[in-house]
C-alpha cells in the first residue's frame, strides 16, 4: 500500500475542514409549514335559532387550532353579531368545550373546541351579520336571514296498514331538520331525553311541503318511551343544500360554505315543537 | 429430479433446440462455472478467453452465479485462459469435437499480490451505469460509512444519484420518480416486498451476505416484470464450501452473528446470519429516543449435485417496529412490518443442448401495520407464490433469453381509524406470462437487445404485451454509449398516504376494478468513459406514467383507500465521477430529477376551482449530491460520505377545524364533529434542504486465527437538524437522526 504524500494529505484535510465549516453554517433548516397569507381565517359552524334563548356557534381559528389532540389554545378573537336594521351590535362570549375520546384503556385523549354563545334575541324574518375578528383585524363573517314562522306540522298516526307516523310539514322553503324528542325511562328509573334526527327520511312533496315517515320506538332507545315530541326546523336561504353530496365531498373545504373569508356555514333557523305521544 | 421438472426441462429444451438444430450439429460449445478455489463460491466477472490455432480469440465474462458460456466454436484445438483480478490465472488446452458441448469448471486460486490491484469493470462501481444498470459489489458497499462494521446495501443505494430516500428512517426508496412499492427487489430471484429496515442504513442485505446486486434504475429487460420503476436483483453469497467461518459484530445499532461452512466439503455449503437491533437498548448512551427495533434472519443452502448443475434454497425473515414520528405521543402510531421470503433456485447446464436452464420458485409474504400491537389501526398483507423458468442460449452473435412464469398473488387490508368505520378487503390474482430477450451483436462494438414481456391476469386485467429494447455501443474500449426503452406494467399496487411522507404503511391491492394496470414508459440514454484513474458517467432519462392509483385527496385526517387516477412525467439526469489514486477513492454523484403527477378529483374543484391538479409528489427531490471518500492507509481505513438533497414537496396546511356536516341542525355543544385538515393546493410548498456528513474510521487487528475490526464513527457529525417530514395532522416537525457517534467491533475467524 503506497502512502499518500504529505502535501496531498495536508490539502485534502484542509479541504475537508473548509467544507465542514461551510456546511455547518449554511442552509436554515427551520420550517414554517403554514400558508399564512390571507383568508380563510376562521371556521364557523352553527345556526341562529329564533326558537332558542341561547345561541351557540362553533368558532375555530384555523391557524390557532393547529394540532389534532393539541392542548386548548386561548381564544383571542372577538365574536359579534349585528342587526343592520336596528344597528344593534352584540358581543358574544366564548366557552371552551372538552370532548374525551377513549381508544384504548390507557389512551384517553381530550380534544377542545370553542363555542361562542349569547342570550341576545334573534327574530324570524330578520337579517343579521355574524363576524369573528382576530386581534390583527383579520375577520370572517356571514350574513344570515332567519326564516319566517310556519304552521304546526300535521301528525297522521299509524294506521292499519302502516306502523309509521306520517308527519306533514307545510309552508317551509328549506327544511333543516326533523327531530323526534323522546322522554325515556331507563331500567334504573332515570328519565332521559333522546333526540333522533329524521331529516334523512324526508320526502319533498312540493316546494313547501314535506312528508316524513317515523316509526316510534324503532331505534334502540334502551328504555320505556314516556312521551315524544316532534321538532320541525325550517332554515333560511343560507342553509347549505347538501343532499347530492357524499360524505367525502361534503367535508371538502369550500363544498358548503357561506362564510366570507372563512369556512363552514352559518344559517338562520326557526323551529316549532309539537307533542307527538303524550 | 422430479417428473414434472423433467417434463418442463424437456419442453424447454425442445423449444431451444428446434430452430437451431442445424447449427448445433457442427458447432461446439464451452461452458462451465468459475469459482473461488478457497471458498467454492462463484466468481462474477471472470474473463474466459479461448484462442484457436490461428490466434483468433473468443471470450466471455462469468455471470453472477459464476457461469460462462462460449458457443458457436468451430471444432478444433483451443487454448483456454481464465483470469480474474486477485486470482492466479488458469490456463488449459482442450480439443472440441463437432457438436460437442463441453463443461469446464474452473476454480481460481486467490493471490495476495494481485488482491491489491485496482478492480476495473465496465458495470461495477458507483461511477458506472449502462442503460440504467449497474452492478454493486461488496467492496462498493464497504465504502459507505454505516454504523456497523459491515456495510449495507441500503446505505449504498442511497448514495446513488438515482435514488431518493425520504430520510434516515422508514426504509422507503424512490428511484427516478418511482415510488417504493414500484421497485422490484429480489433475493436470489424471489421478491421481497419491504426489505429495507426502519433505520435507513440497514436492510436485509448486509455486505457480508451479498455476493452482488444488479440495480436497474430503469429500462430493464423483459426478464423482469410486475413493477414499473426499478429492479434491485440481489444475489446472496453461497457460503464457504471448504471450511467453517464465523463472525460476530456489535455496534450501538446492531448486534449480529454469521456462520458459514461446508455441509459436504466442496459440494454443499450453508451460510446463516442473525441480526438484531440494539439501538433501543442503547438509548441511555445518547439521551435520545430511538424507539426502533428491527432485525433479520437469513439462511442459505447451496449445493453442487453434479458438475453441470447447482441448486440453492434461501430463507429470509425480517421484522421492523418503531415510531417514525418519535415526538408524537398522542397518535402512538407504531409502524411494524415483517417479510418472509423463501427462494429455491436450480441452475442446470443440460448435457445435450447448449443452453442454460434456470428455475426459480419463491414464496414472498409481507405484513405491515400501524397502531398499537394488540389493536392496529391499519394492517395490510400480501402473499406471492411464484414459479419461473429462464433459459439462455448463446450463439456467435445472438443470445436468446426466454422464460415463463406463473404467479398467485393474494393481498388484503384492514383499515380502521378513530373517526371512521373499519374497511376490510382482499383480492387474489392469478397470472401467467413469458418473455423473450434477444441480444444481437450487430458488430463487435454494438449490441442490440429487443425483448417482449407478456403477462395475463385473467380475472382482473386484459393480456399485456410489453415491448422493450436495450442497446450498447462501444466505440472505444474505454467508452460506452447505451440506451434503453420499454413499456412496464404492474398488476398490484401499493397505496401509501401521500399526504404524509413519513408514513411507511402500504396497503397492497390490485388496481381498482375496471381500471388498467399502472403503466410506465421508460426512455433513457447515456455514456460512460474511463480516463486513466477517472471514471465518468452521465445518463438522461424520461418516464411517462399512467393509470397510477393514488389516494384521493381528502380533508379528513385519516388514511384512505379511495383512489383516484393519476398520470405523470419524470425526467432527469444522473452524473457520476469516480477517481482512484492509490489508496484514495473518491466518488461524486449528482442527480437532477423532475417528477409531476396530474390527478383529477371532482371535490377539489369546490375548493380550488379546478378538478385537475398537477403537482410534484412528495418524493420529487430536484437536486441530490453525494460525495464519498475512502482512504485506506493500511492501519486505518477512513470512509467519509456527505450527502445533500434539495427540499421535498409538501402540502401547506392552512389550519384545522372540526366540521359538523349539515345533515340536520348541527349540535355544537354535543357533537365534536370531524377533524378536518384545511390545505392549500397539493404539494405547493417545499421543505428545507437536507445535508449530512457521516464518517467512519476502521482498524483491523490480526489475532492469528481471528481478526478483530474496530470502527469509530459518527452519523450527522455536524449535528444538523435535518427535517424528516412534517406531520400535517399533528403539525409536528419530525427530524432525522441527530449526531450519533458510535463505536463498533467485529470479530471474524480467518
Amino acid at each position: 500500500m503506497r502512502p499518500l504524500d504529505s502535501p496531498f494529505r495536508r490539502s485534502a484535510l484542509l479541504s475537508v475542514l473548509c467544507g465542514l465549516l461551510f456546511l455547518t453554517s449554511s442552509c436554515d433548516p427551520s420550517v414554517d409549514p403554514f400558508a399564512r397569507d390571507g383568508a380563510p381565517y376562521f371556521s364557523i359552524v352553527g345556526v341562529l335559532d329564533a326558537g332558542r334563548d341561547t345561541q351557540s356557534v362553533r368558532v375555530a381559528s384555523l391557524r390557532d387550532s393547529v394540532a389534532l389532540g393539541a392542548p386548548p389554545v386561548p381564544f383571542n378573537a372577538t365574536v359579534t353579531s349585528e342587526h343592520p336594521a336596528s344597528g344593534r351590535r352584540t358581543t358574544w362570549r366564548d366557552s371552551l368545550f372538552r370532548f374525551r375520546f377513549v381508544r384504548d384503556e390507557d389512551l384517553q385523549r381530550d380534544r377542545f373546541v370553542h363555542n361562542a354563545w349569547t342570550t341576545a334575541d334573534f327574530r324570524p324574518n330578520e337579517t343579521y351579520r355574524f363576524t369573528v375578528t382576530d386581534p390583527n383585524g383579520a375577520a370572517s363573517s356571514a350574513t344570515v336571514t332567519l326564516p319566517d314562522t310556519f304552521p304546526a306540522p300535521e301528525l297522521i298516526p299509524p294506521g292499519m296498514f302502516s306502523p309509521a307516523w306520517d308527519i306533514r310539514v307545510h309552508g317551509v322553503d328549506r327544511l333543516a331538520d326533523v327531530i323526534i324528542i323522546y322522554r325515556v325511562e331507563r331500567s334504573s328509573g332515570e328519565i332521559q331525553t333522546v333526540e333522533i334526527s329524521h331529516i334523512a327520511d324526508t320526502v319533498r312533496l312540493s316546494p313547501q311541503e314535506y312528508s316524513i315517515d317515523v316509526v316510534v320506538g324503532e331505534e334502540p332507545l334502551s328504555g320505556t318511551v314516556l312521551s315524544s315530541d316532534v321538532r320541525i326546523v325550517a332554515a333560511g336561504p343560507e342553509w347549505p343544500e347538501s343532499g347530492d353530496l357524499d360524505d367525502e365531498m361534503l367535508v371538502a373545504p369550500g363544498a358548503v360554505s357561506n362564510v366570507e373569508d372563512g369556512l363552514g356555514y352559518l344559517a338562520g333557523v326557526t323551529s316549532k315543537t309539537v307533542p307527538m305521544i303524550e | 429430479m422430479c417428473l414434472r421438472l423433467k417434463l418442463a426441462l424437456l419442453l424447454c429444451l425442445s423449444l431451444a433446440g428446434l430452430p437451431l438444430g442445424q447449427a448445433r450439429a457442427q458447432e461446439a460449445t464451452l461452458r462451465g462455472f468459475i469459482t473461488d478455489q478457497s471458498t467454492g463460491e462463484p466468481l462474477q466477472g471472470a474473463n474466459v478467453i479461448v484462442r484457436d490455432t490461428s490466434g483468433a480469440v473468443r471470450g466471455a465474462v462469468s455471470e453472477p452465479n459464476g457461469l460462462y458460456q462460449i458457443s458457436a466454436l468451430a471444432p478444433g484445438r483451443y487454448g483456454v485462459r481464465v483470469s480474474f483480478v486477485g486470482y492466479a490465472a488458469h490456463t488449459d488446452t482442450l480439443r472440441l469435437a463437432p457438436g460437442q458441448i463441453k463443461t469446464l469448471n474452473v476454480a481460481l486460486t486467490p493471490t495476495e499480490q494481485q488482491l491489491e490491484e485496482v478492480v476495473v469493470s465496465s458495470k461495477a462501481g458507483a461511477a458506472t451505469i449502462q442503460g440504467g444498470e449497474q452492478t454493486v459489489r461488496p467492496a462498493d458497499i464497504q465504502r459507505i460509512p454505516t454504523p456497523d462494521v459491515s456495510g449495507d446495501l441500503a446505505s449504498y443505494l442511497t448514495s446513488l444519484p438515482s435514488v431518493v430516500s425520504a430520510g434516515d428512517r422508514g426504509g422507503q426508496l424512490f428511484i427516478r420518480g418511482g415510488t417504493a412499492s414500484q421497485n422490484l427487489v429480489l433475493i436470489d430471484g424471489t421478491l421481497v416486498y419491504q426489505p429495507f429496515h426502519i433505520i435507513g442504513f440497514f436492510s436485509a442485505f448486509p455486505q457480508d451476505l451479498v455476493a452482488n446486486a444488479d440495480v436497474y434504475a430503469g429500462g430493464f429487460g423483459a426478464r423482469y416484470s410486475g413493477r414499473i420503476s426499478s429492479v434491485i436483483d440481489v444475489s446472496m453469497r453461497e457460503g464457504n464450501k471448504q471450511q467453517f467461518e464465523g463472525a460476530a459484530s456489535l455496534s450501538p445499532y446492531l448486534a449480529s452473528a454469521r456462520i458459514e461452512g461446508p455441509i459436504r466439503e466442496g459440494k454443499m455449503s450453508m451460510i446463516g446470519s442473525v441480526r438484531h437491533s440494539i439501538i433501543e437498548q442503547a438509548e441511555p448512551l445518547y439521551s435520545e429516543s430511538f424507539p426502533f427495533q428491527f432485525g433479520d434472519q437469513f439462511l442459505k443452502l447451496h449445493s453442487i449435485p453434479q458438475e453441470n448443475s447447482r441448486y440453492s434454497i434461501t430463507a429470509l425473515h425480517t421484522y421492523d417496529r418503531g415510531r417514525i414520528d418519535t415526538g408524537d405521543t398522542d397518535r402512538n402510531a407504531v409502524f411494524r412490518w415483517r417479510n418472509l421470503a423463501l427462494a429455491h433456485r436450480l441452475v442446470v447446464l443440460p448435457s445435450t443442448v447448449p443452453i442454460l436452464f434456470e428455475m426459480n420458485n419463491g414464496i414472498s409474504y409481507v405484513r405491515n401495520a400501524v397502531g398499537t400491537p394488540d389493536r392496529p389501526e391499519r394492517s395490510s398483507e400480501a402473499l406471492r407464490l411464484n414459479t419461473e423458468l429462464h433459459l439462455t442460449r448463446t450463439m456467435r452473435r445472438l443470445e436468446f433469453d426466454w422464460g415463463f412464469f406463473a404467479r398467485m398473488q393474494w393481498s388484503g387490508f384492514t383499515l380502521g381509524e378513530q373517526f371512521a368505520n373499519i374497511e376490510i378487503d382482499s383480492d387474489v390474482l392469478f397470472g401467467v406470462g413469458g418473455y423473450l430477450d434477444t441480444k444481437i451483436s450487430l458488430t463487435d462494438r454494438f449490441d442490440l437487445t429487443p425483448g417482449l414481456a407478456l403477462s395475463w391476469y385473467p380475472t382482473t386485467y386484459t393480456p399485456s404485451a410489453e415491448p422493450r429494447v436495450r442497446l450498447a455501443w462501444h466505440p472505444h474500449p474505454n467508452h460506452t454509449f447505451s440506451a434503453a426503452a420499454g413499456l412496464y406494467r404492474q398488476p398490484i399496487v401499493g397505496v401509501s398516504d401521500e399526504r404524509d411522507t413519513g408514513s411507511v404503511f402500504v396497503a397492497w391491492m390490485p388496481a381498482p376494478e375496471g381500471q388498467h394496470q399502472p403503466q410506465a414508459v421508460h426512455v433513457l440514454g447515456g455514456w460512460q468513459g474511463q480516463f486513466g484513474p477517472i471514471q465518468l458517467a452521465a445518463e438522461g432519462y424520461y418516464k411517462h406514467l399512467s393509470h397510477l392509483s393514488v389516494p384521493r385527496w381528502s380533508a379528513r385526517a385519516r388514511f384512505t383507500t379511495d383512489l383516484t387516477l393519476a398520470s405523470g412525467n419524470v425526467y432527469g439526469v444522473d452524473t457520476r465521477l469516480g477517481w482512484q489514486r492509490g489508496p484514495l477513492y473518491t466518488y461524486l454523484g449528482y442527480g437532477f430529477s423532475w417528477t409531476r403527477y396530474t390527478a383529477t378529483q371532482d371535490d377539489l374543484a369546490m375548493w380550488f376551482g379546478e378538478p385537475i391538479q398537477a403537482y410534484h409528489p412528495p418524493h420529487d427531490r430536484r437536486h441530490q449530491l453525494n460525495a464519498v471518500l475512502s482512504l485506506d492507509l493500511g492501519m486505518f481505513t477512513t470512509n467519509v460520505r456527505w450527502e445533500y438533497g434539495s427540499g421535498l414537496p409538501f402540502t401547506q396546511p392552512i389550519g384545522f377545524d372540526e366540521f359538523i356536516p349539515p345533515r340536520g341542525v348541527p349540535d355544537v355543544q354535543d357533537d365534536f364533529g370531524e377533524p378536518r385538515l384545511i390545505y392549500e393546493k397539493p404539494y405547493q410548498g417545499r421543505l428545507p434542504a437536507y445535508h449530512r456528513l457521516d464518517i467512519s474510521v476502521e482498524r483491523a487487528i490480526d489475532l492469528g486465527s481471528a481478526e478483530l475490526t474496530l470502527q469509530a464513527g459518527g452519523i450527522n457529525v455536524y449535528d444538523r437538524n435535518n427535517l424528516f417530514y412534517f406531520d400535517l395532522f399533528t403539525v409536528q416537525r419530525v427530524d432525522q437522526l441527530p449526531l450519533v457517534p458510535y463505536l463498533s467491533l467485529k470479530l471474524a475467524t480467518n
